[in-house]
């Protein structure tokens, strides 16, 4: 099948084609949702980004974190400081958070995202039923219960043996809202049925340390102890630049593999750009095509096809690897790929 | 002396502000492309209802986001993807905005049932693929874009866009496998293979 078959396949499978929808019949119906549009008091949907900006983001807001708790707890230079200073920080970053599980059976832990101390979700499902649990800076809780509040019946609600609010979105959709504690606040949405059962599932929360919580993390999850194992799996079979380090990619943390995938082949891909952009400054043409056939290989890195399937990470690193291929400068690239 | 008379109470009058007159504009140029981006997406109109509904009520709470540089469908249609995403999670409100618009599209179902054994593979084949891919061939395919004003719908570089539709269109190709003949032509008793034996 050549390009202009598959393009009529197409066209001819367009459920509603451009001519079709002009005909519809609803000129009447248009201006009645323009008008109430204009004069509805009901809430701003939110709308979640996309996955590639929450992974980049994500890089970003890790990096910040490390730096961060390194000046904390583990000064520049510190004599005392462990060896193993990050799993230290990320236990810091998990004992800052109230970490959740559902103590209900069937209920699992389908997802995790943003870990950091004022920022996350993890995701609970039972078949199609779902809770998610989010986590926001403590300085954001007035505008989240005013997004919240705005339209939405709510009422007071004991959760974790702290008074909340319980704001109905639909009558099988609702969210807690909980006073922040420490640096965040809770919330807590689901869709698990009625009123009734929402209630009886939160009821159902219970905070947990942070080995418990951490056993409970789907098996997509990379688990701190197995970050480094982990890793050493993704690296394998890609061609590392002289003088890279891997222990910076070991840290702990609990992401999913998309983000330590992302982690890893952003360090990878970063090294050999910087090599890049400093040979063609300095004229050194062995290095400028050392780090070009280094980043031709990435169109197999193994764990960037898995990525692929999921989100867009692994095409921004492909265009900068085609780039300096055509000896194009890799424009952006720090911030396209989150370098450190 | 005749005094001067009271001025009307101001909710009497409601000034047509800037930002409305904009929202007019943008609402009235784009409200068939955006409906007909959301019934190419969703199987039922009463979804489709919602999903321009929803758009055009962020598309007017942030009117000042939204470019005017000539771009806005695509911003419009951008939106609309983050919209069915909160539908696909369950997440989509039965708005009361969209009730008229719900009762005037309820005749206008397509009949699915009718489709040509091709265009059956077809959607069959862009079910297999990833979220991303189906997109793009839809944009490009479905919507009318091209390559790089796809891309702004994705928020990708349009660099990006084009070697993602050439693997995309790939894949199709790879899912409708033995479905299709040399000649692309439909085949009776074959279905689509899953895509991803090609990876």
């Amino acid at each position: 099948m050549n390009d202009h078959e598959l393009d009529e396949l197409l066209a001819r499978a367009n459920p509603y084609g451009d001519d079709p929808v002009r005909r519809l019949p609803a000129a009447s119906a248009a201006s009645d949702l323009l008008e109430e549009i204009l004069t509805t008091t009901a809430p701003t949907p939110e709308l979640r980004p996309n996955r590639r900006r929450r992974v980049i983001v994500l890089v970003a807001a890790a990096a910040a974190i490390v730096v961060a708790l390194t000046g904390v707890f583990f000064p520049r230079g510190n004599p005392a400081a462990p060896t193993s200073a990050y799993a230290a920080e990320v236990r810091a970053v998990a004992e800052a958070n109230q970490r959740l599980l559902l103590a209900a059976p069937d209920w699992k832990v389908t997802r995790v995202d943003e870990f950091t101390a004022t920022q996350g979700e993890m995701s609970f499902g039972a078949g199609a039923k779902t809770l998610e649990v989010h986590w926001y800076p403590a300085d954001s809780y007035d505008t989240y219960f005013r997004d919240r509040a705005h339209d939405n019946p709510h009422e007071p609600i004991t959760v974790l043996g702290q008074h909340g609010t319980m704001f109905r979105y639909t009558t099988t959709d609702f969210t807690t809202i909980l006073p922040a504690k420490g640096k965040n606040f809770l919330e807590i949405r689901g869709g698990a049925g009625d009123e009734a059962a929402y209630r009886a599932l939160i009821a159902k929360l219970k905070p947990v340390g942070v080995d418990e919580w951490l056993a409970a993390m789907p098996e997509s999850v990379v688990k701190p102890a197995d970050n480094q194992q982990t890793v050493n799996a993704m690296l394998a079979g890609i061609p590392l630049p002289d003088g890279f380090k891997k222990a910076p990619l070991y840290q702990d943390s609990v992401r999913d593999r998309y983000q330590v995938g992302a982690r890893v082949t952003g360090a990878v891909g970063c090294a050999w750009l910087d090599q890049w952009t400093a040979a063609k400054k300095s004229g050194d043409k062995a290095k400028a095509a050392e780090a070009v056939a280094a980043m031709k290989t990435s169109h197999s890195w193994k764990i960037l096809a898995e990525m692929d399937t999921e989100g867009d990470y692994p095409e921004v690193l492909w265009e900068y690897a085609d780039s300096i291929a055509k000896n194009q400068t890799p424009k952006g690239y720090s911030d396209g790929l989150g370098c450190e | 002396m005749t005094p001067t008379p009271s001025p009307p109470p101001p909710v009497a009058l409601r000034a047509v502000t800037d930002r409305e007159l904009r929202f007019h504009e943008l609402f009235d140029s784009n409200f068939r492309p955006l409906l007909g981006y959301a019934l190419r997406r969703v199987n039922s109109p009463d979804d489709a209802a919602d999903i321009v509904a929803e758009t055009m009520l962020v598309a007017w709470r942030r009117i000042d986001d939204v470019p005017a540089d000539g771009t806005a469908k695509l911003y419009l249609y951008g939106v609309a993807r983050l919209v069915l995403a909160n539908h696909q999670r369950g997440r989509l409100r039965r708005a009361k905005l969209a009730e008229r618009l719900r009762l005037e599209l309820i005749e206008v179902a397509p009949d699915l049932a009718g489709l040509s054994d091709s265009s059956t593979a077809i959607r069959d084949g862009l079910a297999q693929l990833s979220d991303n891919d189906r997109e793009l061939i839809m944009l490009t395919a479905w919507d009318g874009l091209d390559p790089r004003e796809a891309a702004v719908v994705l928020g990708v570089p349009a660099r990006t866009v084009r070697t993602r539709l050439h693997r995309a269109r790939a894949r199709l190709r790879a899912a409708l496998g033995d479905a299709f003949g040399t000649d692309g032509h439909v085949r009776d008793n074959k279905h689509a293979r899953p895509a991803q034996e090609e990876r």
